[in-house]
């Protein structure tokens, strides 16, 4: 399969703002779509990447009205190449969600509409679904590529930490954030892949390394990874290992030690630096201001502080709590170890072979089952998505069957650089597999 | 969590909340929190990562450019001729 990208041109990008602006009150797939009149290969970017002229508000009130003067480095590097941003997508607020329903508008599954889109780059993975050869920029943190991928059905590849700029990004977390991509196919995936990846002197944490493609032939299922996975799920992923068992793949099941200690580990250090990066909005320097001057110091900031969302305000007070210098130790600090330890017993493995999961350890719920589930409850979702986000793992997420309608998603890992293998494997995959999309937007 | 901690924190983070958000954040936090302590059963060595990967380090180096930077500082600002203005300290 080749690369291939919409291409308009400015009258064709008129009927294309239109036909979207019409899906768009249904789906709430964009928080932004740009009418400035423009031609190249279309592409969308997540509302927490700064696209010079259109708003960015990562879905958060706090920054509403914010219009960054200048493009995030993959967004420079794509316009560069003949790519022109369509629209900013809709996110769960500043990447704090599983199910992109943690936003003012909640985005809706493209293949049906009572079902989630998954987050917390729920409108990336949308726009990809419903518009022709469609590529978007997203973000992901702990899964929020990976997810709505697997629950919109397209292919999405989060890199090796550091392998993409992220100059330009709104921080969520600064150990754990990669930008990375959505597409339709692998060979678009590479091609975009080409373009942005490599270091950046604007962010000092890109590093120089090649992203490089050393293929395997053993595929590794961590049991103590998928044991509390639906069973639909998990009978679906059995027959799609009988299938690469057939195409010569030797399957090996093993187990890591320690892995349960992921999830815990990944919310310490994603909410401490959560509530240090969500301390600068104070409604005054970004986005959104408070006009009464009349106010005190701390009543000013408090009443400015009041637009965050609930789930924002939980992480920005438990990471402050975490942080505190009596916890430090006992959760900071522990987190850390964790998260070494992990990658050590993971990189044994990936040295010889990938590691698969499903993405998903759920069917993709309704919008309805998941409103009003506890906090706890949501973060275990993220139990597949976590560890290779929290050891900055290349991984990819790629749709492999269709259960009542709705897509299921694979989660393929490998070792740190060796992203262009994930892509080069997905490529044999799509050689015996159609993917089916939500609509044909042109 | 106790009570008297929350309110601190409340405080620091300047945060405010209704009595009902209140009572519900306060209920999720201490969940979270026996979620969390669960890594206390990790016997833990003093082998840290900052990065998950292994990051030069390198800092930019100081370079004096005349941007004329004041037009783009302010681009989000409100339009006062010449100063902004903020909440009192």
């Amino acid at each position: 399969m080749k690369e291939e990208f919409l291409y308009v041109d400015k009258e064709g990008y008129s009927k294309l703002v239109n036909h979207l602006e019409n899906r768009n009150s249904e789906l709430n797939a964009f928080n932004f779509i740009d009418k400035t009149e423009k031609e190249g290969k279309i592409i969308s970017v997540k509302d927490n990447i700064c696209v010079q002229g259109i708003p960015a508000t990562a879905s958060s009130k706090v920054l509403s009205g914010y219009v960054p003067n200048f493009n995030a480095t993959v967004v420079d590097r794509l316009q560069k190449n003949g790519f022109a941003v369509v629209g900013k997508t809709n996110m769960d607020e500043f990447g704090f969600g599983s199910f992109g329903i943690n936003s003012d508008k909640i985005a809706h599954n493209p293949f049906d509409q009572r079902y989630v889109a998954g987050g917390s780059s729920s409108g990336s993975a949308i726009a990809t679904a419903i518009i022709k050869n469609h590529i978007s920029i997203a973000e992901s943190t702990g899964g929020s590529i990976s997810t709505p991928a697997s629950f919109c059905g397209v292919v999405g590849l989060t890199p090796t930490y550091g392998a993409i700029s992220r100059y330009g990004l709104i921080d969520y977390a600064n150990s754990l954030d990669k930008i990375g991509v959505m597409g339709r196919n692998s060979e678009s995936l590479k091609y975009v892949m080409n373009i942005v990846s490599g270091q950046d002197e604007k962010d000092t944490t890109s590093v120089s390394n090649t992203l490089e493609e050393v293929r395997k032939d053993k595929l590794y299922v961590i049991d103590n990874f998928t044991k509390n996975i639906n069973q639909t799920v998990l009978d679906r992923f059995e027959e799609l290992l009988s299938r690469f068992s057939s195409d010569g793949y030797k399957i090996e099941h093993v187990k890591i030690d320690n892995l349960d200690y992921s999830l815990p580990a990944y919310y310490i250090l994603s909410m401490a630096e959560a509530s240090t990066n969500l301390a600068k909005y104070q409604g005054f320097k970004y986005g959104h201001k408070l006009k009464q001057f009349s106010m005190g110091y701390n009543e000013f900031f408090t009443e400015a502080r009041k637009d965050f969302g609930m789930e924002a305000k939980r992480r920005i007070i438990l990471g402050t709590f975490i942080r505190g210098k009596s916890f430090k130790q006992k959760y900071y600090e522990k987190a850390l170890s964790i998260r070494a330890e992990i990658i050590k017993r993971m990189k044994s493995f990936l040295k010889e072979g990938f590691i698969i999961s499903p993405t998903a350890p759920i069917l993709t719920p309704k919008i309805d089952e998941v409103k009003d589930i506890t906090p706890v409850e949501e973060y275990s979702m993220d139990m597949l998505t976590i560890p290779p986000n929290l050891c900055g793992f290349p991984h990819i997420s790629f749709p492999y069957n269709y259960e009542k309608g709705l897509p299921l998603g694979a989660q393929l890992i490998t070792d740190h650089f060796n992203d262009y293998a994930l892509l080069d494997f997905v490529s044999h995959w799509e050689e015996g597999f159609k993917y089916r999309f939500a609509e044909e937007i042109s | 969590m106790e009570k008297a901690d929350f309110d601190k924190l409340l405080k620091v983070t300047r945060i405010s909340l209704g009595k009902d958000e209140k009572e519900k954040l306060s209920a999720d936090i201490n969940d979270i929190l026996i979620f969390f302590d669960k890594i206390n059963q990790f016997s833990s060595s003093n082998d840290y990562t900052f990065h998950p990967v292994e990051i030069d380090g390198k800092t930019r180096e100081d370079t004096n450019v005349d941007k004329a930077e004041n037009k783009d500082m302010l681009n989000n600002a409100e339009r006062y001729r010449f100063f902004v203005i903020g909440p009192k300290v």
